[in-house]
């Protein structure tokens, strides 16, 4: 079991105080939940750079980690690993595998981060799957891989056309990553068990 | 009547300048109103320093420059259902009311929120709880006596198509201290500013003035992007509505030119009129 906390309009990097405390609340509280329920992985969004945050990038930055290390901390001593997952919109701190790098290089002293590979927002942003699997050590941290139709499995609407990209690119990073949990994304049934027959 | 003239800071854009500068251009350029976007890190109501609010009012006051407020609206959402990002987003829109007071400030601008999945699978829910957030809003503004005014909006996910904003008001009772504020830009993503302007004109109480090409958003001056302002403000004039037309654009030349735009589009309607006659 492992748990995707909240990520509609929480923001861990944002400027304003009331969301950012309430992010960081209701992640914590994500974490308490996986404790309890004995599981070990909690995945989170890494932060949205709206206006403002862009207007002053690097204080937007040093928050987003700073928000990061507290949760990493509090995390750690519940032994849960938080996985960051790539998003896909122009805002969105974490975009490409470029990104994702970033992040695990700056939270390598600690021992439970890991990504969460979103294949569906990988395809919307027009990354090629090829930088992953050139990145050797990026593959290590990925524990989840989230297989789901673009533009974003975490909504209403899917486009079907894009399923043999999806599947193509699942079935190249399998094989890269060791042992992971492959989770099928989808609100419509149908498209969860064609995934499955085809992934199977 | 003369047309009320007034600039957003948004024209501080990325040039690092803050609200006070913004203050100190639009009382020097004599407009007559200035719109602050209410966003951290300098000005998220609750947290603004009281010597820096006096500053603010004591300089409009100089000028002779009303000041309204633009409320924050990133990872604001009216219609949430997760009960604590709803609480906050009312909390947020009650101190901005309150920094509204301190200002003498008398028009809030708001947004409603996104529509993100779990309203659209629940979307009766989403609307109650929409209700009762505005409703509780539009209360604690009327015993401030500050208007409010509700912005269109085009996104994909936002809430605030024009047919939503004339349900909502109908639906609280037409409110005497809630009306719109149209956003040109905003129209034109949906479609087309007129059609949308001539659906919400009995509501519109002031106006965001930006331009853009066709469909899409962006924050140009007036007569750099594809809106037909000839048509909308003979709209707007024809509708007694004088303003504030505030223009909410990413730099000062940029407001600039957008009035000089705004004024040479008046002039022309008053020639065309007196030919006519």
């Amino acid at each position: 079991m492992s748990i995707k906390a909240p990520a509609f309009t929480q923001n861990i990097a944002s400027f304003n105080d009331y969301v950012r405390d309430l992010t960081l609340a209701q992640y914590k509280r994500c974490i308490d939940i996986c404790a309890k329920l004995d599981c070990q992985l909690v995945t989170i969004r890494a932060g949205i750079f709206f206006y403002e945050e862009k207007r002053k990038r690097v204080f937007a930055q040093k928050r987003l980690l700073e928000s990061l290390e507290e949760l990493l901390e509090y995390a750690s001593r519940l032994n849960v690993t938080l996985l960051i997952e790539n998003y896909y919109l122009p805002m969105d701190a974490v975009k490409k595998v470029k990104d994702l790098r970033k992040i695990i290089e700056l939270c390598s002293h600690h021992d439970n981060i890991g990504v969460a590979l979103n294949i569906a927002h990988l395809l919307n942003v027009r990354e090629s799957i090829q930088h992953l699997i050139y990145d050797r050590i990026l593959k290590k941290y990925i524990r989840i891989i989230y297989v789901g139709l673009p533009p974003t499995p975490w909504d209403l609407d899917y486009d079907e056309s894009k399923l043999s990209n999806v599947i193509e690119n699942t079935k190249k990073i399998i094989p890269l990553v060791h042992d992971p949990i492959v989770i099928i994304a989808s609100i419509s049934m149908p498209i969860i068990k064609k995934m499955l027959e085809i992934l199977r | 009547m003369k047309p009320i003239y007034g600039v957003s800071t948004s024209i501080l854009g990325f040039s690092g300048g803050r609200i006070i500068d913004a203050v100190k251009f639009a009382g020097n350029k004599e407009f007559e109103v200035l719109e602050i976007v209410c966003e951290a890190p300098e000005f998220l109501p609750g947290k603004i320093p009281t010597n820096y609010l006096r500053e603010i009012a004591r300089e409009s006051l100089n000028y002779g420059l009303k000041l309204q407020l633009h409320a924050p609206f990133y990872s604001i959402n009216l219609a949430s259902l997760d009960s604590e990002v709803r609480k906050l987003s009312i909390n947020v829109l009650l101190k901005t009311i309150d920094t509204a007071t301190d200002l003498d400030a008398r028009l809030v601008t708001f947004h409603l929120g996104l529509c993100f999945l779990p309203c659209r699978v629940y979307p009766k829910e989403a609307e109650t709880v929409l209700l009762e957030s505005v409703s509780t809003i539009v209360d604690y503004a009327k015993e401030h006596a500050i208007k409010l005014a509700v912005e269109n909006r085009g996104g994909r996910l936002d809430i605030g198509k024009s047919e939503d904003l004339i349900r909502l008001i109908k639906e609280l009772g037409n409110p005497n201290n809630l009306g719109i504020t149209f956003d040109v830009v905003q129209a034109n993503v949906v479609g087309d500013p007129i059609q949308e302007y001539l659906k919400l004109k009995n509501f519109v109480i002031n106006s965001h003035i930006r331009d853009a090409p066709r469909g899409k958003e962006a924050l140009l001056a007036v007569g750099e992007g594809e809106i037909d302002f000839h048509t909308l403000i003979r709209l707007f004039l024809k509708n007694n509505f004088y303003g504030p037309y505030v223009f909410e654009v990413s730099s000062k030349e940029r407001a600039l030119i957008s009035r000089g735009a705004i004024e040479e589009i008046i002039a022309s309607l008053f020639n065309d009129e007196k030919a006519v006659s």
